[in-house]
């Protein structure tokens, strides 16, 4: 069976679509097409514009080996979660094909051993956590001067990658302030940056930051040389500068998992053998087509997700002695809420054309009734006062999803 | 419920050609079991830099006028470590075989309660041919695994389908390497005796050899 050690020792400039080895041969275009618009869905799934610009020429000639072995490597910047206040800079986000060299995965366990006396035999174990990191080691190289330019782009990305966040604090701090001190002390440390990162079945969209970056040149692979004039695939017209064939990276990454990591947990109540994620996929990595355990296996039976669109919680004088208790205030404002969607939904209904058609065809009043009380509860459950954005989802999702 | 994992060597279609094989054909199999849920996986005892090391600590007084300390035991413990090396012949067989790396490194992590607090501490009983055998079951040797690492050598080779490179991974999503390397550090706890009749905790037969 063929595999990439036998591609790569055929050599690069030797290398031409080998009948068993399939087709390599595609349009580079296409390919540029298919990976903006990859880059671009997983940016709009993190909630980042999307962008315009064409990528970077990386996969002109070791990109389509790389594209026809491996899959992209792509590292997308979260934003920040601090609102109203200026970024340092443009968020980092790459997608690339490279030709990758060893992948390190390590799980490192937190125990601590208590000794109790001499000559027992056994401490005891207390147990603390399990963390998780990341080692990639790849190779950028580059048949053209032009892709040796987009590696150093790139490779700069990468290095600021593990470097801290700046900000500003919001504009009207800022005025209270002279414009040198706005300055100076308007600037402030933000932390470090988060990212997405998915490479394959190895890492598969997880929350990371990036604890190493190391770069280095081959110069045992050479160099483009300078000649005088424009650039051309294998000279550069700026004396000077160096421009390697190949440049070897590692980069570390620590994760920082979304969900609960273990057996049994709240996702899988009753249920102490199963992996505690719930979700139809295997853990860590994938595994492609073939089906998965029984015991990692999605069970039905857990509690419902509620609507993430929490913005307002009880007050700490609502909730302290003497005022209410905590289900007095509860049941108070659940009734509040409760009286306030039915209201407001009808006075929306009443006033928007479309929205009111919309609910009004298909349902009576009893029913449009049951379904925005329904969601509304699901409002109250997730203790939220945002009756707005409540009721569109209500007027949204009662044509789609009628109540029982 | 559920009943635990018990996933075994590879035994599919490619099985002739594989590692899985021979070793179970001549029973070179390592197991582990997560002892909070029994999940339990198999591989092909390919195994490198095995060292099982037995470490005393000793408090030390030295008196005035004497060349030698005194001596005192304070405890002994039991380190081990070894590479295990993970081939895959096929396909399939890298897909089965990273099953069960996934649930050799979901072992690495306890149970929980309903409430998200650790209940099961993640205890492993590695059992390796008559190297871990256990003192007292037979059934192994229970591990605190402090530190695990996955590693792949892409310079080793990937698989790839039958119908051509591109075909697996210009899917861009799966990517098996033809081996891989997983090198385990773990303290042993010791299996005390239950013999009244024995003086000593240690059982007879520790630390079980086979010899």
């Amino acid at each position: 069976m063929p595999n990439d050690d036998e591609i790569v020792s055929e050599g690069i400039s030797d290398f031409l679509p080998h009948e068993s080895h399939g087709d390599l041969s595609f349009d580079i275009d296409t390919a540029h097409s298919a990976q903006r618009e990859r880059t671009n869905q997983l940016m709009i799934d993190r909630g980042l514009s999307p962008r315009d610009e064409r990528p970077p020429v990386v996969n002109v000639s070791l990109g389509i080996i790389g594209e026809a072995l491996y899959p992209p490597l792509q590292i997308v910047e979260l934003p920040s979660e601090n609102t109203g206040v200026m970024q340092d800079s443009q968020l980092i986000n790459l997608d690339f094909f490279m030709i990758p060299d060893a992948f390190n995965e390590t799980f490192k366990s937190r125990w601590s051993a208590e000794d109790l006396s001499h000559g027992r035999i056994n401490p005891i174990y207390n147990y603390g956590g399990t963390e998780r990191q990341i080692t990639l080691s790849f190779t950028l190289a580059a048949f053209t001067v032009a892709e040796s330019r987009s590696n150093l782009r790139h490779c700069q990305n990468l290095a600021r990658t593990v470097y801290g966040r700046y900000r500003r604090l919001p504009r009207g701090l800022e005025d209270a302030l002279d414009s040198i001190a706005a300055t100076r002390f308007s600037t402030i440390f933000g932390g470090h940056r988060n990212f997405k990162v998915d490479f394959g079945g190895l890492i598969r969209d997880e929350t990371v930051f990036i604890n190493k970056f190391a770069f280095s040149a081959d110069m045992d692979a050479g160099v483009f040389d300078y000649s005088a004039g424009d650039d051309t695939d294998v000279t550069h017209g700026a004396r000077g500068v160096i421009l390697p064939r190949a440049v070897k990276i590692e980069i570390g990454f620590t994760v920082i998992h979304e969900s609960l990591l273990g057996f049994g947990g709240q996702k899988r109540v009753g249920e102490p053998l199963r992996w505690a994620e719930n979700r139809r996929r295997d853990w860590p990595h994938g595994t492609g087509e073939i089906d998965i355990q029984e015991y990692m296996k999605p069970t039905t039976d857990t509690i419902a997700p509620l609507p993430t669109i929490v913005t307002q919680r009880y007050t700490v004088e609502e909730a302290s002695p003497g005022f209410l208790s905590g289900e007095q205030i509860q049941s108070q404002r659940a009734q509040e809420v409760r009286r306030r969607v039915v209201s407001e939904a009808a006075t929306l209904a009443a006033n928007s054309g479309l929205n009111a058609a919309a609910l009004a065809a298909p349902r009576t009043p009893a029913e449009i009734e049951a379904a925005l009380t329904s969601i509304g509860g699901r409002a109250i459950e997730a203790n939220t006062t945002n009756i707005g954005t409540v009721i569109e989802q209500a007027l949204g999702g009662v044509e789609e999803n009628p109540p029982d | 419920m559920t009943a635990p994992a018990n996933m075994r060597v590879y035994s599919g279609q490619h099985k002739a050609i594989s590692v899985a094989g021979w070793a179970d054909n001549q029973g070179y199999v390592v197991r582990f079991v997560h002892q909070p849920t029994k999940h339990a996986v198999e591989f092909p005892a390919l195994i490198s830099d095995f060292t099982d090391t037995h470490s005393p600590s000793f408090g030390q007084e030295h008196g005035a006028n004497m060349h030698d300390p005194v001596i005192t035991l304070m405890k002994t413990t039991r380190t081990i470590s070894f590479t295990l090396t993970v081939l895959n012949a096929s396909l399939e067989e890298a897909r089965y075989n990273r099953q069960c790396v996934n649930l050799l490194l979901q072992m690495l992590y306890p149970s929980v309660d309903d409430a998200g607090n650790f209940i099961g501490k993640p205890f492993i009983n590695i059992h390796m041919m008559n190297l871990l055998e256990g003192a007292i079951s037979g059934e192994g040797v229970t591990c605190v695994i402090e530190g695990l690492d996955y590693g792949i050598k892409f310079d080793d080779g990937i698989l790839n389908a039958n119908e051509g490179v591109v075909a697996l991974n210009r899917s861009g999503k799966e990517i098996y390497p033809q081996s891989l390397e997983i090198s385990i550090s773990a303290k042993a706890i010791i299996g005390s005796n239950d013999d009244a009749n024995q003086i000593s905790p240690l059982p007879t037969n520790y630390p079980s050899y086979g010899g």
